[in-house]
């Protein structure tokens, strides 16, 4: 009989003795039958000759290697500028660019308030001054030129108490002069609107060049760190 | 090696890629009886191994990574069965037995009578061994070529010990009930046996 055709439990004895898989018990009694049985003794032997030649099977070698890549174990390599660094950048130039808008936006909005508003003041000007123009000639003209009484003129800013004094106390002695009437001062209201007038428009150079420069040296120096890595 | 590996040394699992390459791609060649799709569940055995490499608590390596190579083979499997395929070419040579590719253990000082004999039980065994079952066919491979013991066959196929043993006794009876059909390898398995 061979081992095929034994029933079940045989076989699973057979070949669990086999493998040295049974207690002992189970071993001392399947020695005996093997002992008296030719036939399970021969079954026994052809197993032992399949599994032999099924351990003698030659083993193939890898037809390749199978070693992994960084990219197939998800070890991405890191890279030279990551993206946190990129999301700082990123808001730092928005930050600069929003400056920039914003100073930008305040120069055009200061600009076009200023050319708005210049017409009819400087329209007006001349209406609301024009009972005192005469008057004021003597006053506004000697401006351009240095005269003895520029000092006086630079100190209306600031009159002291003496110029005041002397100005209420002397009339007379000044139009003898020939230098400042007393009709010919203008007034607090009359003076402002003028000066406001003559205002110039809002420097904008500086807050623009500050932004650009900022935003230049920051493109700059990320350029330069990112070289810096990638060597 | 483990250890580092475990760190997340790639080069470390990589010199363990290598040391078990071979035991896994013929495990998964001898389950699945083809050479590309052994050549796929193996490559799949070592990304899984690498993915899972802190479920590992020690014990037998080589018996976790079959533990993880026979899994992959039994899904290929599965997925095989639900969508059957028709090979557009014949099997490759290169998946016999005697070709190039398994002369790993041949011995070089055999007669040629008998490089023949055992190149033709060669070719019967595995003729045999694609006729058998996946369940039986790893279990065999596992216990009679890994020389695994029954408890850690059992461990690998994460079945109890007991069906390991009614298995592999019911996979050696059907090997042999094949090989009647090759006669004279009866007697040549005879002779091969060392108490014989």
């Amino acid at each position: 009989m061979t081992y095929s055709r034994l029933s079940p439990e045989t076989q699973e004895l057979l070949s669990a003795y086999l493998d040295g898989e049974i207690d002992e018990a189970q071993r001392q009694e399947l020695e005996q039958r093997l002992s008296r049985d030719a036939d399970l003794a021969r079954a026994l032997t052809e197993l032992q000759g399949l599994k032999s030649a099924f351990a003698a099977m030659p083993r193939a070698r890898a037809p390749r290697n199978f070693t992994l890549t960084p990219e197939q174990a998800g070890l991405k390599r890191r890279r030279a500028f990551p993206f946190w660094r990129w999301a700082a950048w990123g808001a730092a130039g928005a930050v600069a660019l929003l400056m920039l808008f914003v100073f930008f936006a305040a120069g055009l909005t200061m600009l076009s308030a200023h050319t708005a508003s210049a017409p009819p003041m400087l329209a007006a000007a001349p209406q609301a001054h024009q009972p005192q123009k005469e008057a004021a000639e003597p006053a506004v003209q000697p401006l351009p030129t240095p005269s003895p009484n520029a000092k006086a003129l630079s100190l209306q800013a600031q009159p002291s108490k003496r110029f005041l004094s002397l100005q209420s106390s002397k009339p007379e002695e000044k139009s003898t002069k020939g230098g400042i009437q007393p009709t010919a001062l203008p007034s607090p209201t009359a003076t402002a609107q003028p000066a406001k007038a003559q205002k110039s428009p809002p420097n904008l150079t500086l807050p623009l060049a500050l932004s650009t420069l900022i935003v230049l040296t920051a493109i700059w120096w990320a350029l330069k760190r990112h070289r810096q890595k990638q060597r | 090696m483990i250890a580092s590996a475990q760190k997340g040394d790639l080069e470390a699992f990589n010199r363990l890629v290598i040391a078990y390459q071979d035991a896994v791609y013929n495990l998964a060649y001898r389950i699945l009886g083809e050479r590309d799709a052994a050549e796929d569940a193996t490559q799949e055995t070592f990304l899984r191994a690498w993915r899972n490499l802190k479920k590992y608590r020690g014990g037998s390596w080589r018996g976790w990574l079959f533990r993880i190579a026979t899994n992959i083979c039994y899904d290929h499997l599965r997925y095989r069965q639900r969508r059957p395929q028709v090979p557009l070419e014949p099997p490759d040579e290169a998946d016999a037995p005697d070709s190039p590719a398994w002369l790993a253990d041949r011995s070089p000082n055999a007669s040629p009578e008998a490089q023949a004999e055992q190149a033709d039980l060669r070719r019967a065994i595995d003729i045999c061994l694609r006729k058998l079952a996946p369940d039986f066919r790893a279990v065999l491979t596992l216990v009679d070529v890994e020389e695994f013991s029954y408890a850690e066959a059992a461990q690998i196929l994460g079945i109890p010990k007991g069906t390991v043993k009614s298995r592999l006794a019911r996979a050696r009876a059907r090997m042999q009930e094949c090989l009647r059909n090759f006669p004279e390898l009866l007697e040549e398995l005879v002779r091969l046996n060392p108490r014989g």
